[in-house]
């Protein structure tokens, strides 16, 4: 029996051996086949490169209008590289690191969440003064007139300021939607409630059909979607918004008309039980729960949504108009994106080929048969909804109908104003806080931004060359004293000889060290006394002395809130991380051939990676589908319920929640203090038996302090890791709801990816630094007294 | 209390233990395995199915053809480029670290120790800090879409592995170098000869920490790479998700996910013996 299990364990290392070697000579062949046949395409051709995102069907939307330009006779010289990153946030972040490195891609996807930050520094192409060449050299060209007007006027931007609405035209728009709520006729008729007229209906019909819903068994009246250019857009309706037109001065923050609505909506979500709830987070756990058939309405969404609901068959749907303000003009949002032509790209005549074609006639109807979105060009978009007749929703018109009265949704110019309010609304909407208080702080914090952004427009240059040559040349000249001195005092013979071969082994890390770790640390030294905004390059960044140390310390809040939401994450995770480690690893320590299977089952959460995890932990979660609740509702008595963790109870549960995913993660830290256990002499154990020491005796008397030196690694590296904390929670929450989960380092990231403060980063990069090694340095003289070195040497 | 009953609820404790570890997987199995309509579904506790009715395998066949832009090539680019890269990071760590660890381990020279501990405080910094003006000098280098600014630093070494690695060979008697220097030895060749022949649970644990960190790898490749061709499965995955970040196709992702994770699962399974024989006689006697 022996034998054969060992048998087949030899059979299965063996396979799994092949097939790794047979996996790696593909991959090398593979790569080898695909680089011969690349050569062939290239010849000679001009490359543009286009970045932009979408799933699949929109992957091969784009694809074909590539393949169909690259056919025309007329690009025979053009060849188009396609760069798509899937979601928007990633092409985002990408667009910027190009930026920063001042290779920017030639043609790519320009939201309203960062066109005016792009216009304001000057990064983006003037379409019209393409047209204006065009024109003036008699080529066939866009006509303006043919598009939407509240679509062209997206992407408007005046750029000293940033405002979206008017000014130059710095991106031609690729396709647009309006919104309006997708809803479920057969409830309706259940509910006996009448269905929204296409031509238009109220807030007080939808509200009635919804709390009319909401009474039948197990269903909800409506999903409404909290984003904050929803919640803003239904402000329009009320017609009243945050700010003056382009999000400028004055703000209405305090304004009582502004309150009322919101209340309304604050009750709608919070008074009243299943009439509205929050789509949102039902978006981000995977579910399309209109699909289920027990919501009655779901929006305010785009046209994007009808391609997934048109798998529906076990109900009738159609779409209905944005409900409007009884007595007031109606009105209606924008979302749309256009395609941006890089102002520094080297190939601007062929990128602006490319974008005309895809403007024109032929590429529009082409992106039309997706469905997603609504083509720009009027005349292609009526012809689109009239060929679709037949399909659902029947009502698609009403997309149309709306960009009459539609504004631009755009955002506020600066990042870190988007950000600002969405974490307000956030908190009025899934936290509950009063509507008042939270308006008032938004509205302070603006202020302080615009202040702090007056501030700094003196225009002081870092000097590179001094700041270079003021490293570089100490650096130097200490090498070059040091190489002096060991050469006086080298030692002789074998020493020598052993001495360089030393350093010569060693020489890898400190050449890597040098390149890889001390001049990109060195760098953001300089640069966190710097304000540089990583769209631009690096000669544009200015020095700023200590501005950044102070305004973290005496002005930033959220600085503050990061750092205790970090710091208690820490106190919960570190400990409880530990001993769960620490236990499983004792449990584990005994010589059974099922161990290795344990160990590896324990293990397998760390190899588990990525978006996939994030949704599942999302869904374990979640306030009112979640499989915790579902689970623990039951036990836990009647008083007490399971918190809705990441959302109404994030400010207290949000951070003990990401401490309890944590338990997942420890296999690593169990294997260590497994390999430490494995490591105490048997006789160690005996002789204590002998004494009369067992259980908690021997534990504390045998076990802890052979395991300290272990142990203290361990507790080392959780408290780095646990103010380092980033991914798990960028990736489910992004700091939200408010800033209940928003960790250093998130924040962090905020900084320099979201607002571009690279210097303001930085900074608070080098204060965790020194954070990390205070702490550290406070454990190791703490610890001292307790850490048994002795056992190092058995 | 008996030594039976103390054994028994300890292996309670470890199943029980392990029903929670396999659940992320057994999850996202279930999911891979779904209809569309189930698969929106299985974020509901109510809803989801514990064990799948009508497993649909062809999710499997179909997610991977859709990868990318042309069938099947999306993802055997993205397959063999993550197989390359890893092979070459796995193949550099381990060369790299183990010179050095051996270095600092037996090797005397004068100002060895204010290196190992410029060294160990490196470890420390958070990797946010070096991101952009790393981009900024791969830039300069034009490393941009290429595999050597993920590949060419690991062959410079990593702290923590070059940290084991010293472990380890601090531990090796002397008299053994002693006896392979008065046969002649230069130190590469006792490096190459002797030391790395009898590291192999050191360069067990090097080999899988690398392999599933690289395989992994999001940011890194998000960041330096750009054509499809080049793409990495980690952000290959990602093309499954839509703009709005909502998932119209999480019973594909799921499996491709799944399908990514094989390799580091299997690699895990075969190596964990020699991995915790590695740890406990070098690693943790720090």
């Amino acid at each position: 029996m022996q034998g054969f299990v060992q048998q087949i364990t030899r059979g299965a290392r063996a396979a799994v051996a092949i097939a790794a070697v047979a996996l790696v000579v593909f991959a090398f062949g593979w790569r080898g086949y695909r680089w011969i046949t690349k050569k062939s395409d290239a010849d000679g051709r001009t490359v543009i490169r286009v970045l932009h995102w979408g799933d699949k069907g929109e992957d091969d939307i784009v694809r074909r209008l590539v393949e169909d330009f690259e056919q025309l006779p007329e690009n025979k010289d053009v060849k188009v590289l396609r760069i798509n990153l899937g979601q928007a946030a990633l092409v985002r972040t990408k667009l910027q690191t190009m930026f920063a490195a001042g290779d920017p891609p030639d043609v790519f996807y320009l939201g309203l969440e960062n066109v005016s930050d792009l216009a304001r520094k000057n990064l983006l192409a003037d379409v019209e003064s393409l047209i204006a060449d065009d024109k003036a050299r008699n080529i066939p060209t866009v006509n303006l007139d043919d598009f939407f007007p509240a679509v062209v006027k997206c992407f408007r931007v005046e750029e000293s300021t940033g405002q979206v609405g008017r000014g130059k035209l710095v991106g031609l728009p690729k396709d647009f939607t309006t919104v309006g709520f997708y809803y479920n006729k057969d409830l309706f008729k259940r509910a006996g409630v009448p269905e929204p007229s296409p031509t238009g209906w109220t807030w007080e019909e939808f509200i009635t059909a919804a709390r009319a819903i909401a009474k039948l068994p197990g269903c909800y009246g409506a999903d409404f979607v909290s984003w904050e250019q929803m919640v803003r857009i239904y402000c329009w309706t009320h017609h009243i918004d945050f700010a003056s037109p382009g999000w400028s001065q004055p703000y209405h923050f305090n304004d009582p008309l502004l309150h009322e609505p919101l209340k309304k909506l604050q009750d709608w979500f919070h008074a009243e039980k299943r009439t509205l709830v929050s789509a949102k987070t039902q978006l981000e756990t995977m579910q399309e729960p209109f699909l289920a058939g027990n919501v009655g309405m779901t929006g305010p969404y785009g046209r994007w949504k009808a391609p997934i609901f048109q798998q529906i068959d076990s109900f009738d749907w159609d779409l209905a108009p944005l409900p409007q303000v009884k007595g007031l003009e109606p009105r209606n949002g924008v979302f749309t994106v256009a395609w941006g032509i890089a102002q520094a790209g080297k190939h601007k005549s062929e990128s602006w080929r490319f974008v005309k074609y895809l403007a024109g006639a032929r590429g529009q109807a082409l992106m039309a048969d997706a469905g997603l979105a609504i083509p720009v060009l009027r005349k292609v978009a009526e012809a689109a909804v009239e060929a679709e007749r037949t399909k659902q929703p029947k009502n698609a018109g009403v997309f149309l109908t709306a960009a009459d009265h539609a504004e631009p949704t755009d955002f506020p110019p600066d990042p870190e104003f988007q950000q600002q309010l969405r974490v307000g609304l956030e908190e009025i909407f899934k936290l509950g806080r009063p509507i008042e208080s939270v308006l008032k702080r938004v509205e302070r914090e603006w202020t302080e931004n615009s202040r702090r952004a007056d501030v700094a427009t003196d225009e002081r240059v870092v000097p590179w060359v001094a700041v270079i040559s003021g490293v570089a040349i100490p650096m130097g000249l200490i090498v070059a004293v040091v190489g002096v001195l060991w050469w006086r005092n080298r030692p002789r013979g074998g020493d020598l000889a052993e001495e360089v071969a030393g350093m010569g082994m060693i020489s890898p890390w400190v050449i890597g060290f040098m390149a890889f770790t001390a001049f990109p640390v060195l760098l953001s030294l300089v640069l966190s006394f710097c304000r540089w905004s990583s769209l631009t390059t690096l000669e544009h960044a200015q020095f700023v002395g200590w501005d950044n140390f102070r305004s973290l310390f005496a002005r930033d809040a959220t600085f503050y809130r990061a750092l205790r939401a970090t710091t208690w994450y820490a106190i919960l995770t570190v400990p409880t991380g530990q001993i769960a480690a620490l236990i499983a690893a004792m449990l584990m320590n005994r010589e059974s051939r099922w161990m290795g299977v344990f160990r590896s089952i324990w293990y397998l959460p760390g190899v588990l990676a990525g978006v996939g995890m994030a949704v599942m932990w999302k869904w374990v979660f979640h306030h009112e589908h979640g499989l915790m609740k579902a689970v623990l509702d039951p036990i836990l008595p009647a008083a007490l319920h399971m918190p809705a963790c990441f959302e109404k109870d994030a400010e207290a549960w949000g951070v003990p929640a990401f401490a309890f995913i944590n338990l997942w993660a420890i296999g690593g830290t169990m294997m260590i203090y497994l390999a430490g256990l494995k490591g105490i002499p048997k006789d160690l154990y005996e002789a204590a038996a002998i004494d009369g020491a067992l259980g908690w005796k021997r534990f504390r008397n045998v076990t802890l302090p052979m395991l300290s030196p272990v142990l203290f690694f361990n507790f080392i590296m959780a408290i780095i890791g646990s103010f380092q904390v980033f991914t798990q929670a960028y990736v489910m929450t992004g700091g939200g709801p408010g800033h209940s989960t928003r960790f250093y380092v998130v924040y962090l990231y905020n900084q320099a990816f979201d607002f571009h403060e690279m210097g303001y980063s930085s900074a608070m990069a080098w204060l965790l630094l020194l954070i990390i090694l205070t702490l550290t340095l406070i454990v190791m003289k703490g610890t001292k007294r307790f850490v048994y070195y002795e056992a190092l040497k058995s | 209390m008996s030594n039976r009953m103390r054994n028994l609820g300890a292996v309670a404790l470890l199943v029980l233990g392990s029903v929670g570890m396999i659940f992320p997987f057994w999850w996202m199995l279930v999911t891979s395995l779904s209809t569309p309509a189930e698969a929106s579904s299985s974020g509901s506790a109510s809803t989801f199915n514990w064990l799948p009715s009508d497993p649909q395998w062809h999710n499997y066949y179909d997610a991977l053809k859709r990868m990318g832009s042309r069938p099947w090539y999306g993802f055997l680019d993205a397959l063999s480029n993550t197989i390359i890269i890893t092979t070459l990071c796995v193949v550099g760590q381990i060369v790299s670290c183990s010179l050095v660890g051996y270095s600092f381990a037996k090797l005397r020279f004068r100002g060895r120790e204010a290196t190992f501990i410029l060294m160990i405080a490196t470890m420390m910094l958070p990797a946010q800090v070096t991101m952009i003006p790393l981009f900024i000098m791969f830039r300069s280098f034009g490393w941009i879409d290429t595999m050597a600014p993920l590949v060419v630093p690991l062959f410079f070494g990593t702290p923590f592995f070059i940290f084991m690695f010293r472990q380890f060979f601090a531990q090796v008697p002397e008299a053994l170098i002693e006896a392979a220097r008065i046969d002649g030895c230069g130190h590469v060749r006792i490096w190459a000869q002797i030391m790395l022949p009898i590291c192999k649970p050191v360069i067990a644990i090097t080999a899988i920490f690398t392999f599933i960190g690289v395989w992994n790898d999001f940011l890194g490749p998000l960041i330096y790479l750009q054509s499809e061709e080049n793409m990495t499965l980690a952000v290959a995955l990602n093309s499954f998700q839509n703009t709005y970040g909502d998932f119209r196709e999480a019973h594909f992702l799921m499996a491709a996910s799944i399908v990514t994770m094989i390799p580091c699962i299997v690699l895990f399974f075969t190596a964990q013996k020699q991995f915790v024989s590695g740890l406990s006689m070098g690693a943790v006697k720090g």
